[in-house]
């Protein structure tokens, strides 16, 4: 009886201490404004908009090789890209 | 001497409603901002936007499957299967979030899988949809860029004279 007495304080501190916890929130409450922007920021500009960068580079690249040696004549001669899209 | 014709209707329809699943995939995107509630229920109106972004280019996606072993360019070949890979992710990340979620499956008395296995495919798939979403953004973007030069109201005023 004496070690549940004993205990019971310490008990009640142990549940006060984890309720504060429960309450206190984890990250710092932020405004609507920058989270929206963060949001955006991150999924518009690094998780779309890195790799859709990387892919025009890349087609541009490749299409361009692909124009050059389109426009290579029998004789391997490069003749002046048409000025049409 | 006529005047250029104004991107027909329904491409003009089709790139309004393209843009109108981008900006939805975007909040669908930012749970930590719309919150998980939000995140979920926009989540799930996706689903229909895609179908319809799926049939207004049905035509497109019919004709380049029926030529995909015939003559095709890498790059449209490339495109097709890149589709097809995002359309597997898309079901991938919209299945995984429905069993997750707190939400939707509660409101109709289904009771949600709490594993943590589902939450990381969830977590994964949708951040690979988004990247994938990027890279076929960029394939298209020509397109994009053609329609919404030919809109009304954007298209640049020619002059009377016809081009050689």
């Amino acid at each position: 009886m004496r070690g549940r007495e004993q205990t019971r304080p310490l008990a009640r501190l142990e549940i006060r201490r984890s309720r504060k916890q429960d309450e206190r929130p984890l990250n710092p409450p932020q405004s609507r404004l920058k989270l929206y922007t963060r949001g955006l920021i991150e999924v518009v500009g690094l998780e779309m908009g890195l790799p859709c960068a990387a892919t025009l580079g890349l087609l541009a690249y490749t299409r361009r090789r692909r124009s050059k040696a389109g426009n290579l004549d029998r004789d391997g001669r490069l003749q002046a890209l048409s000025s049409k899209p | 001497m006529a005047a250029p014709d104004p991107a027909p209707a329904r491409d003009s329809f089709t790139l309004r409603w393209d843009v109108l699943m981008f900006g939805i995939y975007v909040f669908a995107a930012m749970p930590h901002a719309t919150g998980i509630q939000a995140h979920e229920w926009i989540g799930v109106a996706l689903v229909p936007v895609l179908v319809g972004h799926l049939l207004l280019n049905w035509n497109w996606i019919v004709t380049t499957t029926r030529r995909m072993f015939s003559a095709l360019s890498g790059e449209v070949r490339f495109n097709h299967i890149w589709d097809a890979l995002l359309f597997v992710m898309f079901v991938l990340a919209t299945a995984s979030g429905l069993l997750i979620s707190r939400f939707v499956l509660p409101t109709l008395g289904i009771a949600p899988m709490g594993d943590g296995f589902w939450r990381f495919v969830h977590t994964v798939s949708a951040t690979v949809l988004t990247m994938m979403l990027g890279i076929h953004i960029a394939l298209h973007l020509r397109w994009v860029l053609t329609r919404l030069k030919k809109a009304p109201g954007l298209a640049p005023k020619t002059s009377r004279k016809e081009e050689p």
